[in-house]
This record gives C-alpha cells, structure tokens and sequence, in this order.
C-alpha cells in the first residue's frame, strides 16, 4: 500500500480483470456454440421433451379415468419430471463426453489452455442450455395436464405453481449438472450413463424406503424441490442439498480435468 | 464355434461387462438381503416367496447393460485416437460372414447372460434364505421361477442387444431400458392407460418372475414368456436385417 | 519462438524424456525427428500444456503455454487426427474455436479456403478423410494467423499432392517470419523443407544444428537419421 506504486498497480490489476473475464467471456462463447453445434444435444432435448409432453397426457388420460378430480394439474404436468430427468442425465453427459471425442479435448485445450476457466464455461453453456430445456419441458407438461384434465383440476395457486416449476427446473438442470461432472471424470458415455441412470431409477428409489440416509441423495433430495409427495426434506433444504451434490461434483470433475494429462 | 470363442472374449475383455455383472450380483441379493431381514418373524412365509425374486427383476440392469455394451463396444469412437477406430471395422475383417457373426454375437450375449443371472439368482435366493433362517420358504417348488429369472435376464439382454443393434449407439437403449426397469416403469403407467401395454416385452415376460402383477390381463408364465421371446425374436431380426444390409 | 530446456518426463517408473533441449527460432522451419516412441509427441505435448513436465521448462515466447494470452494468436498446432468431433460439421468446429479466441467468421471462411476446404465444410467430420481431417486440424491452427507452428507428423494421411502443398505452405509461413516446429519419423518428407533439425532418440537430443550441419559427413539426411539413432535399415550400423 505504498502511495507511488498504487496507480500502476491498480491501473495493472484493472486490465488484467479486463482481460479475464473477455477471456471467460470468449470461453463461455466457445462452449455454448460446442453444445448448440452438436446433433445429439438437439435429438436428447426433442426427445426428453416428446416423452414428457406424451407422459403427462398419458398420467393426465389416466387420472381423469381414475375419477381423481382433485388432482391439481399442475401436480399431474410435472409427474413426467421423475422420467423426464433421465434426458437431462443424458444432456450432460453428452456434453462432458464429446470433448474426448475425435481428440476434441486438445483442440479445447489448445484453444483454452486455463483448465479453471473452460471447466467453469462448460459447466455455464451446459446450464445455459438445460435451463431453457428444462423450461421447455415442465410448462408443456403442465400445459398439456391442464388440457387434457379441462375443467376436472384441482386449481394450484400462482405463487405455489410458480414454486413448483422453478423447483422442476432447478432440478433437472442441476441434475444435468451433476451427470456432466460424472461423465467428465470417467469420459466414456455408455458407462456414465449406466452407472447415473441405474443410481437414479433403480438403486434410488430401492433405496429411499429402505435406508434413512437416501434422504440425502440427490434424487430423493430432489423430489422435495419438484414433487408433490416431497422425498422428507423442505423445498430450501431439497435445493441446497441438490445443489452442494452438483457443486462438489462440479469441484471433482474440475480438480481432475485440472490435473489429467489430457 | 470359434467365432462364439472369439465373442466370448470380446465381452469377457470389457471392463463394462464386468461392472455390470458386479451390479447384477449385489444389488439384488444386498437389498434382498436387506428386506428379508427386516421382515424376520413376521409373516416371512408369506412374504418371502417374492422376497429376492422381485429384487432380481431389477437386477436385470446388468443385462442389459450387458446387452447394450456387447453391441455399442463394436462402434465406440471415444477413445483417445480418432481416424475410424471402430472395433466393428476389425471384427468384420475377422470374420467376413456377417451373419456368423451376429449369431455368435447373440450367442455369446445369451450364454454370458445365463450364467450371469443364475449366479445372481443362487447369491440372492442364498442371501434371503440366510436372513430369513428357519422361516425360509422351501425352495424346492421354486426351480421354475428360477429357470424364469434365466430366461428374463437373457431375454433382456437380447432385447438390448437387437435394439442397440439398430442405433448403434448404446446411450438411446440403456435409456429406454434402465428407465423401464424403474420402481414405476414407463409400460407399468401405459398398461393403466390401455390394456394392451400388458403384452409389451417386459410386462409379458415379468410373468415369469412374479405373480403381483397389477393388471387386468390375465397370462400364465409361459405365456408370458412365449410373448417376450416372440419380441426378442422380432426385434433381433429386423436389428440383423439392418446390420446384413447396412455399411459397417 | 519456442525454447525447450533441460525436459525430464517420467511415467510411473520409465523415463520417456530424459533432458530433451532445444529451440525452434523465428523465420525457420525446425524438423523434429526420432523414430516411433523416442519422445516427440510427447515433447509437443508438453509444449502445448497437455501434459506436465516431471522438470524442465517448455517456452512459447519466454511463457509457458498455459499462461499465454490470446494462445490463437501465438501458437497454432496440430496434433494427430482432426482435433473435431465427429458429429460437427467442419464449419461449426472452426466457429467455436475462433469464438474462443474472439476471432470472427470471416477468419473462418479464409482458412478453410487456404486449406482446401470450403467446400466440404457444411459436412459432418465423421465423414471427412484423414487427409481432410488434417487440413481441419491445420485450419484450427491458422485462424488465429499464429507467429508460432507447431505440427505433429503432418504428413501422416496427406496424399503426394497434400504434402507437396504443405511444404510450400510450410516454407511461406517461415518466409513471413514465423517460427515452424514440425515432428517426423518420415525422413524423406523432411529433408527439403526444414532448415534445423533435431534428432531426439530414447528420450534424448542425438543431434541438432542446420540441416547441412547434422547431415554433414553422411550422403543423406536419412543416413544421417539412421546413424545417430542407431536404427537398422540404411547405413548407419
């Protein structure tokens, strides 16, 4: 904090924020233009979005048959969510995998040598990107649920529907967030995918009637962020618990993606 | 025969392959275990006759990924080098009869799947008759069912195979399959919406596995099984159709 | 300008590097030569901060390359295969790397004109051939114009026609002032383009000085390559 050496220093420090965050900036470019490049980010988007909108007519047909009038639409439009999630586990490992294909990785590496800075645009083009789909994906369910179910459904608040889609849309893109970050770390898509999808269909759900701990899993967590039956924890306490999983394995895939040989 | 060898290999080399029969071996039999301790003096006699096998329906997962892999592994460009490595390029040199080459193929997916769910199923059923003890139900009268896990599992491990076999990609397959061994699967929803959904490969082939079907279609095991096989068969041909005619 | 000094690199217990030196100066074409597995890739790989160095320093411009600014604009290289994915068009590849670096379409459009590849851009590189696949590679490394070139084994899956076009490419780029740095195991391919070589072998610099200098005493630079790393074939044992 010497007097004389302050503008110059302060003069330095500004350009060199400048020039990092237009170069967080370019990176972020770079990353979002990959994923909008690449077909199968479309085709897993269409299709999540396809079978959602098909599952919530399919659950809405069938709560109507059932005679449960007080099924609140909105409840029946975010059900698909639940399946729903699976496409948004593909998104993200699709778009961590691609970067090992062709030898993709050396040209992202060469084109953005500070690992730091291309992990953190990745992971922001993939939200970028999930969060519009996930948008996409639970108001068209909901839409879908209210037409088909007419008159017949329960009315759900403003302020709680609006709950319940952030919470939707906050967990499917988490959750692609999270699935990018396992995917990162292993690099192969067909076990990524394997592994994420076997964890949140078969050992999650077998698990959370079983195991008091599977509270905390990201996947019953999660169901206190979008369901109706909630998964046993508070909305604010199923998003912070959401959210540490997809930090912390954000931080592992960065840390390992900083130190491997490419 | 030695292009079922060659095969056998090929799987047998696959880390993937062995994960997933890791999978299908613990989950199972773990969470088996699991219930049935937690159901010790209640009831067990009752309750045990589903106990394990259930918990092998969801084991199938390894099947299937066995299934997909054997298949995808075949076309995976995701190795460090590019320039067309794919496996299937080689594999079709090896043995230039396509069609030798795809029964050894299934053959060699059905064989690994058989051994694999038999040894699940004795780890599983072995797992609940420890936890349960005395009150175990007696397994005797079980060998069809048992022989109904084998058969489901390499059932599914072809369905993945033939579906895997038409995207030559094994994201699309493992999706639809995993999705649909779910808690709640995708048919279990569509079977409430039309009765017809019943007959769809793993709702019909479930039969053999576990009387607790919710569904308005009665079916005995055989049929069942007869109506998944009937899938598989279809399925795997029109697969083998599109890989005799398609450019590797 | 590139300066490789004193380069150790160890998996686990074999030394692949074991003090590789040496410096691709400005205006020159620098050859870097050793056979399969004598440590070139994995010197470039190095250079270009894909791997790190057990100790030694490699420099671009006096900064290793992690810390470059503006990396485009410094160092352009291509390594083996396209760099692409295969289910991106040529096009799209190019655009987010120039996004990358701040670098408009325009650019785009140029070098893949310089490169031959204008009109195979809109298609997919699962489809291209090797050859294409290179030249994408090497449209990747000129569009941010780099002072610096480096290229692993170019000519791999170049037809005659190709490697006749990247030498005289290759030679411009040194007239224009830039420093090319370019690995070979092909010696033939070489001897008319380079003006330095360095001979690596087994993790070590055998040789290196003007091409006159290291071919000196020997009929050829082939001979040259045989007798300082021992290999069979020609004259060299």
């Amino acid at each position: 904090m010497r007097g004389g050496a302050r503008p110059a220093g302060e003069v330095r420090a500004a350009g060199a924020r400048r020039a990092g965050a237009r170069e967080a900036r370019r990176a972020l470019r770079a990353e979002l233009l990959k994923l909008l490049t690449l077909p199968a980010v479309w085709l897993t988007v269409a299709g999540t979005w396809a079978a959602a909108v098909a599952l919530a007519a399919a659950f809405a047909a069938a709560g109507r048959r059932g005679g449960a009038a007080a099924a609140s639409a909105l409840d029946v439009g975010l059900a698909p969510v639940g399946y729903a999630q699976a496409g948004f586990i593909v998104l993200g490992v699709v778009a961590a995998v691609s970067e090992y294909g062709g030898g993709q990785i050396r040209t992202t590496l060469a084109a953005m040598p500070r690992r730091a800075v291309r992990h953190g645009a990745g992971i922001a083009a993939l939200l970028l990107v999930a969060v519009p789909a996930a948008v996409v994906v639970c108001v068209s369910g909901a839409a879908v649920a209210w037409l088909v179910l007419g008159g017949a459904a329960g009315a759900a608040g403003g302020g709680r529907a609006c709950a319940a889609v952030a919470g939707a849309v906050g967990y499917l893109a988490l959750t692609a967030v999270l699935a990018g970050a396992v995917a990162g770390v292993v690099r192969r898509a067909v076990p990524a995918v394997a592994a994420l999808l076997g964890h949140y269909f078969i050992a999650g759900p077998l698990l959370r009637d079983r195991a008091a701990f599977a509270a905390w899993l990201p996947d019953t967590a999660g169901l206190g962020m979008w369901s109706a039956g909630g998964g046993g924890l508070g909305a604010a306490a199923a998003w912070g618990v959401v959210a540490a999983w997809s930090a912390a394995a954000a931080a592992v895939s960065l840390a390992v993606f900083v130190r491997r040989e490419a | 025969m030695r292009l079922l060898r060659a095969e056998l290999s090929k799987l047998v080399s696959l880390p993937s392959v062995w994960t997933a029969f890791a999978v299908g071996l613990l989950v199972p039999s773990v969470i088996a275990y699991l219930n049935a301790s937690s159901m010790r003096g209640r009831n067990a006699q009752a309750a045990g006759l589903d106990v394990g096998f259930e918990e092998l329906g969801f084991g199938v997962i390894a099947a299937i990924i066995l299934g997909v892999v054997a298949v995808s592994s075949e076309y995976a460009t995701e190795g460090e080098e590019s320039a067309g490595g794919r496996q299937i390029t080689a594999s079709l040199t090896a043995a230039p009869s396509r069609g030798g080459f795809l029964l050894a193929k299934i053959g060699a997916v059905a064989l690994a799947a058989a051994v694999m769910s038999a040894v699940a199923t004795a780890a599983t059923l072995g797992a609940v008759a420890f936890a349960l003890a005395d009150a175990a139900p007696p397994m005797g009268e079980e060998v069809p069912r048992m022989l109904g896990v084998v058969v489901y599992w390499v059932l599914t491990a072809l369905l993945a195979s033939a579906i895997t076999l038409l995207t030559r990609n094994g994201i699309v397959p493992l999706a639809v399959l995993i999705l649909n061994t779910s808690v709640v699967s995708v048919t279990f929803l569509l079977s409430k919406v039309t009765p017809l959904a019943s007959y769809l490969p793993d709702m019909a082939g479930a039969r053999m596995i576990t009387s607790r079907i919710h569904s308005s279609v009665e079916m005995p095991p055989v049929v069942g099984g007869l109506v998944m096989a009937a899938w598989v068969a279809a399925l795997l041909a029109v697969g083998a159709a599109v890989f005799l005619r398609r450019d590797a | 300008m590139i300066q490789i000094d004193r380069l150790v690199k160890r998996r686990g217990s074999t030394e692949i590097l074991s003090g590789v030196g040496f410096e691709a100066r400005a205006g020159r074409v620098t050859g870097f030569l050793g056979p399969n597995g004598a440590g070139k890739s994995s010197t470039l790989r190095i250079l270009l901060g894909l791997d790190r160095a057990t100790s030694g320093t490699a420099l671009v411009g006096g900064v290793p390359y992690a810390r470059l600014r503006d990396p485009l604009s410094k160092v352009g290289a291509v390594l083996d295969g396209s760099g692409a994915h295969r289910s991106r068009t040529g096009r799209a590849h190019l655009r987010w790397v120039a996004a990358s670096a701040g670098i408009g379409r325009t650019r785009v459009e140029e070098v893949l004109a310089q490169v031959g590849l204008s009109d195979a851009a809109g298609r997919r590189v699962g489809g291209y051939s090797l050859g294409m696949g290179r030249r994408l590679g090497l449209a990747a490394a000129l569009l941010g114009d780099p002072e610096t070139l480096v290229l692993d084994e170019p000519v791999n899956g170049l037809d005659p026609e190709g490697i006749r076009w990247l030498r005289m490419f290759l030679r411009g780029c040194a007239a224009q002032g830039r420093a090319v740095l370019l690995s070979s195991h092909l010696m033939g391919e070489l001897a008319e383009t380079v003006d330095d070589v360095v001979v690596i072998h087994r993790g070590r610099v055998s040789a290196r000085g003007t091409l006159a200098e290291v071919t000196g005493g020997h009929s050829s630079l082939e001979d040259a390559f045989f007798a300082l790393t021992g290999g069979g074939g020609g004259g060299g044992r």
